[in-house]
Protein backbone atom coordinates (compact mmCIF):
# COMPACT_ATOMS: atom_id res chain seq x y z
CA UNK A 1 0.00 0.00 0.00
CA UNK A 2 0.75 3.60 -0.14
CA UNK A 3 3.82 4.20 2.01
CA UNK A 4 6.17 7.46 3.08
CA UNK A 5 9.68 7.15 2.45
CA UNK A 6 11.83 9.40 4.91
CA UNK A 7 15.11 9.40 5.09
CA UNK A 8 16.29 6.40 2.70
CA UNK A 9 16.52 9.07 -0.33
CA UNK A 10 18.76 11.51 2.16
CA UNK A 11 21.43 8.40 1.45
CA UNK A 12 21.42 8.45 -2.60
CA UNK A 13 22.55 12.43 -2.84
CA UNK A 14 26.01 11.59 -4.22
CA UNK A 15 29.39 13.08 -3.28
CA UNK A 16 29.23 14.20 0.33
CA UNK A 17 29.31 12.63 2.93
CA UNK A 18 26.36 11.93 4.88
CA UNK A 19 25.35 10.05 8.73
CA UNK A 20 23.69 6.89 8.32
CA UNK A 21 19.92 7.48 8.65
CA UNK A 22 17.92 4.81 9.16
CA UNK A 23 15.02 4.50 6.71
CA UNK A 24 11.51 5.14 8.45
CA UNK A 25 8.69 3.76 6.30
CA UNK A 26 5.41 4.42 7.53
CA UNK A 27 2.78 1.99 5.75
CA UNK A 28 -0.27 4.66 5.48
CA UNK A 29 -3.35 1.73 5.21
CA UNK A 30 -4.82 1.77 8.90
CA UNK A 31 -4.99 6.06 8.10
CA UNK A 32 -6.48 5.87 4.97
CA UNK A 33 -9.43 3.08 6.16
CA UNK A 34 -9.72 5.89 8.88
CA UNK A 35 -10.39 8.41 6.42
CA UNK A 36 -12.86 6.40 4.42
CA UNK A 37 -14.43 5.08 7.44
CA UNK A 38 -15.66 8.76 8.43
CA UNK A 39 -16.48 9.96 5.26
CA UNK A 40 -19.11 7.20 4.67
CA UNK A 41 -20.21 7.85 8.22
CA UNK A 42 -20.64 11.94 7.03
CA UNK A 43 -22.11 10.59 4.03
CA UNK A 44 -24.97 8.76 5.42
CA UNK A 45 -25.72 10.98 8.42
CA UNK A 46 -26.55 13.96 5.91
CA UNK A 47 -29.27 11.71 4.90
CA UNK A 48 -31.28 10.41 7.98
CA UNK A 49 -31.38 13.54 9.39
CA UNK A 50 -34.60 15.16 7.32
CA UNK A 51 -37.60 15.04 9.61
CA UNK A 52 -40.93 14.05 8.26
CA UNK A 53 -44.15 15.80 9.65
CA UNK A 54 -47.94 15.01 10.16
CA UNK A 55 -50.34 17.20 8.72
CA UNK A 56 -53.38 18.34 11.33
CA UNK A 57 -56.61 19.86 10.43
CA UNK A 58 -58.26 21.30 13.66
CA UNK A 59 -61.99 21.85 13.74
CA UNK A 60 -62.60 25.71 14.23
CA UNK A 61 -63.51 27.64 17.33
CA UNK A 62 -67.16 26.82 18.50
CA UNK A 63 -68.74 30.19 18.89
CA UNK A 64 -69.04 30.71 23.28
CA UNK A 65 -72.46 31.96 22.71
CA UNK A 66 -73.39 28.55 21.52
CA UNK A 67 -73.92 26.08 24.52
CA UNK A 68 -73.94 22.96 22.80
CA UNK A 69 -71.76 20.23 23.77
CA UNK A 70 -68.61 19.35 21.26
CA UNK A 71 -69.83 16.30 20.25
CA UNK A 72 -72.20 16.76 17.13
CA UNK A 73 -75.57 16.36 17.88
CA UNK A 74 -77.66 14.25 15.44
CA UNK A 75 -75.34 11.80 15.15
CA UNK A 76 -76.10 8.19 16.37
CA UNK A 77 -74.78 7.26 19.10
CA UNK A 78 -73.15 3.89 18.17
CA UNK A 79 -70.86 5.70 15.69
CA UNK A 80 -68.96 7.01 18.23
CA UNK A 81 -65.91 5.60 20.19
CA UNK A 82 -64.15 7.86 22.88
CA UNK A 83 -60.51 7.45 23.65
CA UNK A 84 -59.44 9.93 26.71
CA UNK A 85 -55.35 9.70 27.07
CA UNK A 86 -54.17 9.62 30.52
CA UNK A 87 -51.39 9.25 32.28
CA UNK A 88 -48.68 6.23 31.68
CA UNK A 89 -49.64 5.85 28.40
CA UNK A 90 -52.70 4.23 29.81
CA UNK A 91 -56.32 4.66 27.35
CA UNK A 92 -59.70 4.56 28.49
CA UNK A 93 -62.42 3.63 25.87
CA UNK A 94 -65.73 3.68 25.46
CA UNK A 95 -68.19 3.75 22.74
CA UNK A 96 -71.08 5.43 22.46
CA UNK A 97 -72.43 8.29 24.94
CA UNK A 98 -71.77 8.45 28.58
CA UNK A 99 -75.03 9.65 30.79
CA UNK A 100 -75.20 8.05 33.57
CA UNK A 101 -78.32 10.63 34.70
CA UNK A 102 -80.32 8.85 31.62
CA UNK A 103 -78.80 5.55 32.57
CA UNK A 104 -76.38 4.99 29.44
CA UNK A 105 -73.23 3.78 30.87
CA UNK A 106 -71.28 1.62 28.24
CA UNK A 107 -68.08 -0.42 29.41
CA UNK A 108 -65.06 1.48 29.67
CA UNK A 109 -61.68 -0.55 28.57
CA UNK A 110 -58.69 0.79 29.65
CA UNK A 111 -56.29 0.13 28.10
CA UNK A 112 -52.66 0.97 26.60
CA UNK A 113 -51.17 1.48 22.98
CA UNK A 114 -50.26 -1.99 22.34
CA UNK A 115 -51.42 -2.37 19.03
CA UNK A 116 -52.79 -5.90 20.02
CA UNK A 117 -54.79 -3.70 21.86
CA UNK A 118 -55.51 -0.55 20.45
CA UNK A 119 -55.83 -1.55 16.92
CA UNK A 120 -58.10 -4.16 17.96
CA UNK A 121 -60.57 -2.20 19.36
CA UNK A 122 -60.64 -0.09 16.84
CA UNK A 123 -61.72 -2.88 14.23
CA UNK A 124 -63.88 -4.01 16.57
CA UNK A 125 -65.77 -0.78 16.58
CA UNK A 126 -65.23 -0.39 12.63
CA UNK A 127 -67.11 -4.02 12.04
CA UNK A 128 -69.42 -2.88 14.20
CA UNK A 129 -70.44 0.61 12.65
CA UNK A 130 -69.93 -1.82 8.78
CA UNK A 131 -72.16 -4.18 10.22
CA UNK A 132 -74.92 -1.40 11.40
CA UNK A 133 -74.39 1.44 9.09
CA UNK A 134 -73.12 -0.55 5.76
CA UNK A 135 -69.46 1.35 6.11
CA UNK A 136 -66.54 1.14 8.73
CA UNK A 137 -65.82 4.74 7.52
CA UNK A 138 -68.84 6.23 9.25
CA UNK A 139 -66.94 4.91 12.78
CA UNK A 140 -66.30 9.15 14.88
CA UNK A 141 -63.74 9.02 16.91
CA UNK A 142 -63.03 11.35 19.61
CA UNK A 143 -60.05 12.22 21.32
CA UNK A 144 -59.97 13.44 24.55
CA UNK A 145 -56.25 14.30 26.10
CA UNK A 146 -55.93 15.07 29.87
CA UNK A 147 -53.66 17.37 31.07
CA UNK A 148 -51.41 14.15 32.39
CA UNK A 149 -50.84 12.74 29.57
CA UNK A 150 -48.08 13.39 27.36
CA UNK A 151 -47.49 14.79 23.30
CA UNK A 152 -46.42 11.18 22.36
CA UNK A 153 -49.58 10.29 23.65
CA UNK A 154 -51.51 12.19 21.37
CA UNK A 155 -49.44 11.57 17.92
CA UNK A 156 -49.43 8.11 18.36
CA UNK A 157 -53.45 8.29 18.37
CA UNK A 158 -53.27 10.40 15.56
CA UNK A 159 -51.20 7.60 14.19
CA UNK A 160 -53.20 5.08 14.90
CA UNK A 161 -56.17 7.14 13.02
CA UNK A 162 -54.38 6.85 9.87
CA UNK A 163 -53.24 3.56 10.41
CA UNK A 164 -56.62 2.06 11.11
CA UNK A 165 -58.19 4.56 8.07
CA UNK A 166 -60.29 6.19 10.73
CA UNK A 167 -61.70 9.48 8.20
CA UNK A 168 -63.45 10.86 10.99
CA UNK A 169 -61.48 12.17 14.03
CA UNK A 170 -61.32 15.04 15.93
CA UNK A 171 -59.39 16.27 19.23
CA UNK A 172 -62.12 17.42 22.06
CA UNK A 173 -62.33 18.66 25.33
CA UNK A 174 -63.67 16.41 28.30
CA UNK A 175 -67.31 16.67 29.08
CA UNK A 176 -68.48 16.53 32.83
CA UNK A 177 -69.78 13.26 32.46
CA UNK A 178 -66.60 11.76 31.35
CA UNK A 179 -64.64 13.93 34.43
CA UNK A 180 -66.43 12.06 36.80
CA UNK A 181 -65.59 8.95 35.54
CA UNK A 182 -61.97 9.91 35.34
CA UNK A 183 -61.54 10.76 39.13
CA UNK A 184 -63.45 7.17 39.91
CA UNK A 185 -60.73 5.37 37.38
CA UNK A 186 -57.35 7.40 38.33
CA UNK A 187 -55.22 4.04 39.89
CA UNK A 188 -52.20 2.72 39.26
CA UNK A 189 -53.74 -0.38 39.82
CA UNK A 190 -55.22 -0.64 36.58
CA UNK A 191 -51.53 -0.54 35.32
CA UNK A 192 -50.83 -3.78 36.73
CA UNK A 193 -54.30 -5.67 35.07
CA UNK A 194 -53.26 -4.07 31.51
CA UNK A 195 -49.49 -4.50 31.38
CA UNK A 196 -50.50 -8.12 31.09
CA UNK B 1 -1.79 6.29 -4.24
CA UNK B 2 -1.78 9.04 -2.48
CA UNK B 3 -4.00 10.72 -5.10
CA UNK B 4 -6.77 8.69 -3.95
CA UNK B 5 -5.95 9.32 -0.27
CA UNK B 6 -5.96 12.96 -0.92
CA UNK B 7 -9.39 12.53 -2.93
CA UNK B 8 -10.81 10.81 0.37
CA UNK B 9 -9.82 13.64 2.76
CA UNK B 10 -11.27 16.22 0.33
CA UNK B 11 -14.47 14.51 0.30
CA UNK B 12 -14.09 14.16 4.27
CA UNK B 13 -13.80 18.03 4.62
CA UNK B 14 -16.54 18.59 2.27
CA UNK B 15 -19.15 16.75 4.14
CA UNK B 16 -17.83 17.36 7.68
CA UNK B 17 -18.28 21.49 6.92
CA UNK B 18 -21.75 20.38 4.27
CA UNK B 19 -23.14 18.93 7.61
CA UNK B 20 -23.02 21.98 9.25
CA UNK B 21 -25.30 24.01 7.73
CA UNK B 22 -28.11 23.28 10.67
CA UNK B 23 -29.06 25.90 12.56
CA UNK B 24 -27.60 25.93 16.07
CA UNK B 25 -31.21 25.11 18.21
CA UNK B 26 -32.22 26.23 21.27
CA UNK B 27 -33.39 23.43 22.66
CA UNK B 28 -32.81 19.64 22.53
CA UNK B 29 -35.87 18.25 21.60
CA UNK B 30 -36.75 14.29 20.64
CA UNK B 31 -39.80 14.26 18.02
CA UNK B 32 -41.84 11.06 18.73
CA UNK B 33 -42.44 8.89 15.95
CA UNK B 34 -45.04 8.31 13.22
CA UNK B 35 -45.37 6.44 10.06
CA UNK B 36 -46.36 10.08 8.07
CA UNK B 37 -43.23 10.18 5.34
CA UNK B 38 -44.09 13.76 4.31
CA UNK B 39 -41.19 15.78 4.04
CA UNK B 40 -40.74 18.63 5.90
CA UNK B 41 -40.75 21.72 2.97
CA UNK B 42 -37.50 23.32 2.34
CA UNK B 43 -37.98 26.77 3.11
CA UNK B 44 -41.27 29.16 4.28
CA UNK B 45 -41.81 27.71 8.08
CA UNK B 46 -42.53 28.67 11.19
CA UNK B 47 -41.47 26.32 13.68
CA UNK B 48 -42.28 26.30 17.00
CA UNK B 49 -40.39 24.66 19.44
CA UNK B 50 -41.68 23.23 22.96
CA UNK B 51 -39.37 21.18 25.05
CA UNK B 52 -40.11 18.43 27.48
CA UNK B 53 -40.18 21.00 30.33
CA UNK B 54 -42.95 23.35 28.49
CA UNK B 55 -40.97 26.29 27.13
CA UNK B 56 -42.01 27.16 24.11
CA UNK B 57 -39.19 28.82 20.56
CA UNK B 58 -40.11 30.04 18.06
CA UNK B 59 -38.64 30.76 14.65
CA UNK B 60 -38.96 31.37 10.91
CA UNK B 61 -36.18 29.82 8.77
CA UNK B 62 -35.83 33.50 6.71
CA UNK B 63 -33.15 36.17 8.25
CA UNK B 64 -35.00 38.86 6.46
CA UNK B 65 -38.51 38.29 7.95
CA UNK B 66 -36.97 38.16 11.28
CA UNK B 67 -35.32 41.44 11.29
CA UNK B 68 -39.18 42.45 9.50
CA UNK B 69 -40.60 40.66 11.93
CA UNK B 70 -38.86 42.15 14.99
CA UNK B 71 -39.23 45.72 13.84
CA UNK B 72 -42.75 44.67 13.52
CA UNK B 73 -43.40 43.78 17.25
CA UNK B 74 -40.96 46.58 18.23
CA UNK B 75 -43.07 49.10 16.66
CA UNK B 76 -46.61 46.77 18.18
CA UNK B 77 -45.33 47.13 21.87
CA UNK B 78 -43.48 50.31 21.18
CA UNK B 79 -39.80 49.99 21.92
CA UNK B 80 -37.27 51.88 19.86
CA UNK B 81 -34.53 49.45 18.47
CA UNK B 82 -31.31 50.64 17.11
CA UNK B 83 -30.01 48.45 13.68
CA UNK B 84 -27.63 46.50 16.00
CA UNK B 85 -30.21 44.81 17.73
CA UNK B 86 -32.08 44.20 15.01
CA UNK B 87 -29.59 42.52 13.77
CA UNK B 88 -28.87 40.39 16.41
CA UNK B 89 -32.15 39.33 16.88
CA UNK B 90 -32.38 38.55 13.66
CA UNK B 91 -29.16 35.90 13.63
CA UNK B 92 -31.03 33.74 15.94
CA UNK B 93 -33.35 31.40 13.92
CA UNK B 94 -34.95 30.55 17.04
CA UNK B 95 -35.70 32.14 20.46
CA UNK B 96 -37.69 31.29 23.45
CA UNK B 97 -38.04 34.29 25.72
CA UNK B 98 -40.96 37.07 26.81
CA UNK B 99 -40.78 40.46 25.37
CA UNK B 100 -39.23 41.81 28.59
CA UNK B 101 -36.49 39.53 28.41
CA UNK B 102 -36.06 39.84 25.13
CA UNK B 103 -35.38 43.39 25.44
CA UNK B 104 -33.05 43.11 27.64
CA UNK B 105 -31.09 40.29 25.55
CA UNK B 106 -31.21 42.41 22.65
CA UNK B 107 -29.54 45.41 24.73
CA UNK B 108 -26.81 43.54 26.12
CA UNK B 109 -23.38 43.19 24.60
CA UNK B 110 -23.27 40.02 22.66
CA UNK B 111 -20.78 37.73 24.98
CA UNK B 112 -23.22 38.66 28.02
CA UNK B 113 -25.94 37.41 25.97
CA UNK B 114 -25.63 33.97 26.60
CA UNK B 115 -25.95 34.67 30.81
CA UNK B 116 -29.66 35.08 29.95
CA UNK B 117 -31.53 32.18 30.59
CA UNK B 118 -33.83 31.08 27.90
CA UNK B 119 -37.36 30.56 29.69
CA UNK B 120 -39.72 29.85 26.78
CA UNK B 121 -42.31 32.47 25.30
CA UNK B 122 -45.47 32.49 28.09
CA UNK B 123 -48.24 30.51 26.66
CA UNK B 124 -50.71 30.22 29.09
CA UNK B 125 -54.09 31.07 29.60
CA UNK B 126 -52.74 33.94 31.81
CA UNK B 127 -50.30 35.47 29.43
CA UNK B 128 -49.67 34.80 26.11
CA UNK B 129 -47.05 35.88 23.68
CA UNK B 130 -47.16 33.71 20.89
CA UNK B 131 -50.23 35.39 18.98
CA UNK B 132 -47.89 37.94 18.56
CA UNK B 133 -45.23 36.72 17.78
CA UNK B 134 -47.51 34.51 14.65
CA UNK B 135 -49.01 37.30 13.48
CA UNK B 136 -46.35 39.17 13.15
CA UNK B 137 -44.28 36.62 11.73
CA UNK B 138 -47.19 35.62 9.12
CA UNK B 139 -46.96 39.74 7.57
CA UNK B 140 -43.44 40.04 7.85
CA UNK B 141 -42.49 36.81 5.84
CA UNK B 142 -45.40 38.35 3.41
CA UNK B 143 -43.96 41.45 3.00
CA UNK B 144 -40.15 39.89 2.31
CA UNK B 145 -41.00 37.11 0.05
CA UNK B 146 -44.38 37.03 -1.13
CA UNK B 147 -45.49 33.89 0.22
CA UNK B 148 -47.35 32.14 3.30
CA UNK B 149 -45.51 30.85 6.33
CA UNK B 150 -46.40 26.83 7.12
CA UNK B 151 -46.91 26.48 10.94
CA UNK B 152 -44.95 23.43 12.17
CA UNK B 153 -44.59 22.20 15.87
CA UNK B 154 -41.93 20.45 17.16
CA UNK B 155 -42.39 19.09 20.40
CA UNK B 156 -40.51 16.56 22.90
CA UNK B 157 -42.58 13.32 23.17
CA UNK B 158 -42.48 13.94 26.84
CA UNK B 159 -44.23 17.21 26.90
CA UNK B 160 -47.14 17.23 28.95
CA UNK B 161 -50.13 17.63 26.50
CA UNK B 162 -51.63 21.34 28.50
CA UNK B 163 -48.50 22.83 26.55
CA UNK B 164 -49.39 21.63 23.56
CA UNK B 165 -52.93 22.32 23.84
CA UNK B 166 -52.13 25.97 25.16
CA UNK B 167 -50.54 26.29 21.33
CA UNK B 168 -53.56 24.47 19.37
CA UNK B 169 -55.92 26.58 21.24
CA UNK B 170 -53.92 29.82 20.12
CA UNK B 171 -53.67 28.58 16.56
CA UNK B 172 -58.00 28.26 16.64
CA UNK B 173 -57.92 31.58 18.08
CA UNK B 174 -55.89 33.22 14.70
CA UNK B 175 -57.58 31.14 12.69
CA UNK B 176 -54.79 28.62 12.06
CA UNK B 177 -56.55 25.14 11.27
CA UNK B 178 -53.79 23.65 9.04
CA UNK B 179 -50.44 22.92 10.66
CA UNK B 180 -48.10 20.14 10.81
CA UNK B 181 -46.41 17.95 13.38
CA UNK B 182 -42.42 16.97 13.33
CA UNK B 183 -41.90 13.43 13.66
CA UNK B 184 -39.46 10.95 13.35
CA UNK B 185 -39.80 7.67 10.54
CA UNK B 186 -40.99 4.61 12.04
CA UNK B 187 -42.23 1.82 9.79
CA UNK B 188 -45.82 1.20 8.70
CA UNK B 189 -46.72 -1.82 10.34
CA UNK B 190 -49.34 -2.39 7.46
CA UNK B 191 -46.23 -2.96 5.46
CA UNK B 192 -45.49 -6.08 7.62
CA UNK B 193 -48.25 -8.10 5.67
Amino acid sequence: MAELDTGGGGGKKGGKPRGKKASTRIDMTAMVDLAFLLLTFFVLTTTISKPNVMPVVIPPKVDPNDKEEVEPPKVAETKILTLILGQSDLIYAYPGILDPASGKSPEVLTINFDPKKLRTLIKERQNIVKGQFGDAKELIVLIKPLSTSRYNNMVDILDEMNISEVKKYTLAELNDNERELIVAQKEPENVQDIAK
Amino acid sequence: MTAMVDLAFLLLTFFMLATNFKAEEAAEVETPKSISDTVIPERDIMMITVDDSGRVFFGIDNRDSREAMIKKIASANKWTLNEDEVKAFALETSFGMSFGTLKRWMSLPPNEREQIPQTGIPCDTLINELPQWLVQGRYAHKEVKGTDLRVVIKADKNTKYPAISNIIETFRELRIHNFALITSLETDPRDDN
